[in-house]
Formats: structure tokens, C-alpha cells, sequence
């Protein structure tokens, strides 16, 4: 191979690519405002109230409580506890989740059961709160009351500052009525540090995986089916362009597309919809593999279905459905459980499953399963697809 | 003289179709050779087997003294072709074009000399998509260039341009000689076969029917130079010539006398004159490769030139 021919095919690949705005559109514009539009779509999550889950370590002696305090807190409620959390939902702007005993039942647990959840928003009531406010009243001394803590998402500063707002203004109201003003009830936050997966999340590597396969397959096509058509594949075959030198080039090109492109969707997923993206082996393994799957399956087309109008068509036939039912868009979880399984024979679906495993979960047993089954299909592909290149007229 | 190409006992099957069916012919070099014949008569199939990008089913092809099928790689190097209804990549330069098409061989002459040969200079830095069909046709024809070819091949170059664009592709053609290169002339205008060509080979249904020069053809299949005499009284004069010997007849009101010898001309006028039989006007019709392969082949060369 002469790296010479090489270098010259790839460099007049990228003029002709970068002076072409259609191509330009679609390899780069149309995944961005796929991103886009399906990003805003997916997070309007706001509006109406925010569930506020409650682990209460000290429920039993709500009654006692709410027999020492007067009627302007405890109500009618015999549980001075069920008084809070009504007047909290009373807001409408909070909706109370009890967590059960029953589900949690220690500190421990509770970090577990937070974790597992996904919960955005907790508030905990140590043990003996009650009785301490109790004292701490009685003795006209704030400071042996202890606090109730909010856990909150970091991420979720809207929703966090409203809770605040609510829980502060609910004990703002309390203390008025408890002493006058002074601080008996309090509050800290927390943090709950866990990662969230958002539609975003899901979408990106997907739109990734939908790019690398629709820039591999319709380039291939372009180049065997329209440089066909115009004689410039005859006349490099008359050159000492050889077959091996042509598809070598041909792929780096690919390759540096793929990347481009998924450079450009990492980046304004990151900026847009603040996209954390793990960048590791797995990543470029499965873009480079399932380029070439691509690849090779665009070179089984233009073998079979030569002329250039009809050859993007049978394209079609193979990328539409790999592209809505290779959970691309939407979770395979949420389509019937035959079409999970043809999900399990499309390409597409190890390249999406694999790079979200690996950019996103940081789940790198999954990433790897995912890129064994793109690699290997791909050694296949492309070397059926290679061996059915002609590099002579019949 | 030394031969650029030559080809033995050529057979190219597809199926049941014979596309070329057992030809043989030689190139010298440094020659024009014009290979003409009307569409589907074998010629791309038999051009393409020379260029060695095509097998041939029987045969033996030579080029430059060297077997196609062993000396592939060294052919190549040595031979530029413009393939039929060649389109170059649309969003390159003229200059980018012929950079990328030079950096394809070993050994390249200067891109400014050959848009000097073929006058691109002044388009050097137009994308080859916004040039005129002529134009692009010509950049072909460089392009078939760069690597300073001993044999250049062109199919069908002038395949549907307008005469203006026809004749600067002949005259970048006409260079070509000029520079002591081979040419192989794929066509099936045979104005360009007779402007350009040195010799000519006639293929019809993937035979040769036919080899020589202009003048050889035109003398060997050609029809004799014919006189024709229009308006006056035809049948009158036809008679009158006829008595004489003359081959003449009436086709549509005017009389056709096949010309044996040049000066015939004059004592058929001296004679007319004598019997004081009139006509309008005279004219005088030579032979040419459509009466040629008309002769060859009882079919037209092509519908319309």
C-alpha cells in the first residue's frame, strides 16, 4: 500500500465532503438537532409539585407530641407528624411520600433505598426528634433540638430550591407559633450524590450509533454507486490505484467521520443538556467496529443493487428499521417483548447498548459484552464485503 | 515501425453474446487510431480489455510489448485513459483534480504544462461541477495525462457536446500527436475519426469489418465521387449521357453520374453543352466512412452526428 494514495483519496474525500452542504447537513446538523429536539421534548419535566420522600425515624411518638403542642400545629390530628406532612402537602407544592418502615429501617438502609430509587428529594427525622424539640421548648433552649434532615439531588437545583423554600417557610411558621420566632425547628441538607440517567443520557450514544451506521452505509454507497455511475471508478481502476489502497482509504475517511461527528453530539449534549460522558477504550472500539460493520453491509448492498438511485433505497430498507426498533429512540424495555428480540439481531442495537454502557453507566462488563458481539459481527461483515468489491469490470 | 498495441484472435463472451468476436489489429506508435463503430458494436468492451481492467474470455493483448495479463501494474503506469461519460469528482478544483489523479503514479509531469497543453490555465481554481460539458471533457483529457502516458486512451470524447466545445476537444486531441504520444480513439462520430484519425479500424457487432487508412477505406468500400446535375430536364439528359456510356440515372428530379476518373467531370459538361441540354446548378459528391460502413455493413453509423 502506498500511504501517498492514501493520503490524497482522504484529503479530496474531505474538500469534496466540506463543499457539500447537504452531506454536511446530515452527518452533522441532523444528529445535533435530533439531540436537540428530543432532549427538549424529554426534560420539560417541570411543573406541578415535587414529591418529597419522607423516612421518619420517629412516627411512634408523634402522639405524644402532638398532645404536648397546641392545637394551632397539631389540628385535629392525633399524630403530630401527620399534621406536618399535611400541611407540607397542603402547599401543593410538595407531594409527601411516606418510606415505610417496612422498606427502610436504619440509616444504612435508607442510603441503600435512596440510592436504588433514584430519589431526588428526602426528608429525615431522626430518632427522638419529638421529645428533644420537647425539652429543647421546655427549656427555652433551641440549640437541644436537634435537625431534620433534607437530602437533596445537586443536580436538581430548581426543584431543590423550592423544597427549601417550602420546608423553611413551614418552620419559619412553626417556631413563630412554638416561641415566638425562635429557631426550635431547623433543617440541614445533604447531598445525595448519585448519578441520574436522564432520556438525554439514553439518547446520546444512540444518536452516536445512528450517525456512525447511516454515514458508514450511505458513504460507502456514494462512493461505489455514484463513482461508478461517473466513470471515476473505471478510470482509478485504470490507475495504480489498487483495491486494497482504495478501501483503506475509504475508511479512514469513514472513521474520521464517525469521530467528527460524535465529537460534535458529545459536545453539544454536554453543553446543552449537561451530558457526563466517560470517555474510555470501549468508546472508540465500538465506533471503529461498528463503522466497519456499516461499512461492509454498504459494500453487500452496492454488490447486489448497482445504480445509484436504488442502491440508497435497499439502504433504507436495512437502516430504517434497525433505527426505531434497535432502541434508538425509545428504551427497549418499553416495546413489546418480540420486538426486544428482534432488537437482539440488529447491529445497531449492540453499537447503542455497547456506548451507552461505556460513556454513560460506566458499566464496563456490559460495554465489553456489547463490543465483542460489534467486533466480531464486523470482522464478518467487512470481509464479505471486501471479497464482493470488484476491483475489475466483468 | 514499432507497434504500441497489439492484439491477437480477441474474444470477449458474455453468456450467449459474442460483445467481441475474434479480433486482431495492430497500433504503431505514435499514431492516431480511431476505433469506430455505432454504439453496442464492442468497442468500450475491447478498449477496456487493452487497458487491462477488463478479461478478456480469448486472446492476447500486448501493450508497450508487455502481456495485460502479466504486466498489470506497469501497464498502468504507462498508459492514461479517459473512460466514456467520465464525470471527475464534482467539488474538486481543476488544479486539486489533476493533483489527485497525479499523486495516483509514480512518475508525473508538471500540472501547469499540461493546463498549458490543453488551455485550463485560466479555470485552474473552478470546481470541476461548475464547468461547461466541453470543458470537463477537456480536463478529462488532462487528466488522462498526468502521468505522461506513452498511449493515451479516450472513449467516446466527444459524446454530446455542441460542435464549438467538439472541435477544442479535437484540437486538444490534435496536440496530443503533436506530441509524439499514441492515441486510441474510441468513437462513433466519424467526422472526428476522419479530422483526427491516422488509421482506422471499422467494428460492427464485435467484429472488424474493416482496417486502413481514410483514403484506404474510402477507396477500398467507399462509393466513387457521384456528379449531380439539379433542376432542367433530368430524363432528357440521362438519356443523353447514357447513349454516351456514362452511368447515370434520375433520383428524386436530379440525374446521378458516377465519376470514373477525375477529369470525366469536364467532358460530361463539354458534352451537355454540345446536345444543349440546361440545368440549374452542379455539384459534386465524394465519398465518406458513412458511405463506408453504410457499404460495409448495409446499416447507418449513427442515427444523427
Amino acid at each position: 500500500m502506498n500511504p501517498k494514495i492514501i493520503a490524497t483519496d482522504f484529503v479530496a474525500s474531505l474538500k469534496n465532503y466540506l463543499r457539500n452542504r447537504g452531506t454536511l447537513f446530515f452527518s452533522i446538523a441532523f444528529p445535533v438537532i435530533l439531540i436537540l429536539l428530543f432532549g427538549a421534548i424529554y426534560s420539560s419535566g417541570g411543573g406541578g409539585s415535587y414529591e418529597l420522600y419522607v423516612k421518619n425515624f420517629d412516627y411512634e411518638n408523634g402522639m405524644i407530641i402532638a398532645g404536648m403542642m397546641n392545637d394551632s400545629i397539631a389540628g385535629n390530628f392525633t399524630n403530630f407528624y401527620d399534621a406536618v406532612y399535611a400541611q407540607l402537602n397542603g402547599t401543593g407544592v410538595v407531594k409527601i411520600r411516606i418510606i415505610k418502615d417496612s422498606e427502610v429501617s436504619s440509616r444504612k438502609e435508607l442510603q441503600d433505598y435512596v440510592e436504588s430509587k433514584k430519589l431526588k428529594s428526602v426528608m429525615v427525622i431522626p430518632e427522638n426528634y419529638g421529645m428533644m424539640l420537647g425539652l429543647a421548648i421546655a427549656n427555652e433552649n433551641a440549640t437541644l433540638a436537634p435537625n431534620v434532615t433534607l437530602m437533596l439531588d445537586q443536580s436538581e437545583m430548581q426543584r431543590n430550591s423550592i423544597i427549601i423554600s417550602v420546608i423553611s417557610q413551614f418552620f419559619g411558621k412553626s417556631n413563630l407559633i412554638i416561641a415566638g420566632g425562635e429557631n426550635f425547628m431547623r433543617f440541614n441538607t445533604t447531598n445525595i450524590v448519585q448519578e441520574k440517567f436522564d432520556y438525554i443520557d439514553f439518547f446520546v450514544p444512540g444518536v452516536i450509533a445512528l450517525t456512525v451506521m447511516t454515514n458508514s452505509i450511505f458513504g460507502v454507497i456514494e462512493s461505489n454507486t455514484k463513482f461508478r455511475k461517473n466513470g471515476i471508478l473505471r478510470k482509478l481502476l485504470t490507475t495504480p490505484f489498487t483495491r486494497a489502497e482504495w478501501i483503506m482509504a475509504k475508511m479512514l475517511f469513514m472513521l474520521f467521520m464517525s469521530f467528527v461527528s460524535t465529537f460534535v453530539i458529545i459536545i453539544v449534549g454536554m453543553a446543552v443538556w449537561n451530558l457526563n460522558v466517560h470517555f474510555n477504550a470501549y468508546m472508540f472500539i465500538l465506533i471503529i467496529s461498528g463503522s466497519f460493520a456499516f461499512a461492509g453491509m454498504g459494500m453487500i448492498v452496492t454488490r447486489f443493487v448497482k445504480d445509484e438511485e436504488t442502491a440508497p433505497a435497499a439502504a433504507n430498507v436495512i437502516t430504517f428499521p434497525m433505527m426505531f426498533l434497535a432502541g434508538i429512540f425509545f428504551p427497549l424495555e418499553m416495546m413489546p417483548s418480540f420486538l426486544q428480540v428482534i432488537a437482539k439481531f440488529m447491529p445497531l442495537y449492540y453499537v447503542g447498548q455497547g456506548l451507552r454502557d461505556a460513556m454513560i453507566f460506566g458499566d464496563a462488563a456490559g460495554a465489553l459484552a456489547n463490543t465483542i458481539v460489534i467486533f466480531l459481527f464486523a470482522a464478518v461483515v467487512f470481509a464479505i464485503g471486501v471479497a464482493v468489491t470488484s476491483w475489475k469490470e466483468e | 515501425m514499432e507497434c504500441a498495441i497489439e492484439v491477437e484472435n480477441l474474444t470477449k463472451v458474455y453468456g450467449d453474446l459474442k460483445a467481441v468476436d475474434n479480433i486482431s489489429f495492430k497500433v504503431k506508435k505514435g499514431e492516431v487510431f480511431a476505433f469506430l463503430g455505432p454504439n453496442g458494436a464492442g468497442k468500450t468492451t475491447t478498449v477496456e480489455m487493452i487497458e487491462t481492467i477488463r478479461s478478456p474470455t480469448r486472446g492476447r493483448i500486448k501493450v508497450l510489448g508487455q502481456d495485460v495479463k502479466k504486466s498489470t501494474k506497469e501497464i498502468k503506469e504507462r498508459i492514461g485513459v479517459l473512460p466514456q461519460e467520465f464525470i471527475s469528482f464534482e467539488r474538486l478544483t481543476v488544479r486539486e483534480t489533476l493533483k489527485y489523479f497525479s499523486n495516483l503514479y509514480k512518475k508525473h509531469i508538471d500540472i501547469d504544462e499540461i493546463m498549458d497543453i490543453i488551455d485550463l490555465k485560466d479555470k485552474e481554481n473552478e470546481l470541476y461541477m461548475n464547468l461547461s460539458g466541453g470543458l470537463k471533457q477537456r480536463v478529462g483529457v488532462a487528466i488522462a495525462l498526468v502521468n505522461d502516458p506513452d498511449i493515451v486512451f479516450l472513449d467516446e470524447p466527444t459524446t454530446g457536446l455542441d460542435p464549438r466545445a467538439r472541435r477544442d476537444v479535437w484540437n486538444a486531441i490534435a496536440g496530443l500527436k503533436k506530441q509524439g504520444k499514441t492515441v486510441f480513439l474510441t468513437t462513433h462520430y466519424m467526422e472526428e475519426a476522419e479530422y483526427l484519425a491516422d488509421s482506422i479500424a471499422i467494428m460492427h457487432r464485435g467484429r472488424i469489418v474493416a482496417e486502413g487508412t481514410l483514403d484506404e477505406l474510402i477507396q477500398k468500400y467507399g462509393k466513387r465521387s457521384t456528379l449531380l446535375l439539379k433542376g432542367g430536364r433530368a430524363e432528357e439528359a440521362a438519356e443523353a449521357l447514357k447513349e454516351n456510356g456514362y452511368d447515370a440515372e434520375v433520383v428524386d428530379g436530379d440525374v446521378e453520374i458516377k465519376i470514373v476518373k477525375r477529369d470525366a467531370v469536364l467532358d460530361i459538361l463539354f458534352y451537355l453543352r454540345e446536345k444543349g441540354i440546361s440545368y440549374r446548378e452542379v455539384d459534386i459528391r465524394h465519398s465518406d466512412l458513412e458511405d463506408v460502413f453504410l457499404n460495409l455493413t448495409g446499416e447507418k453509423l449513427a442515427e444523427e452526428t
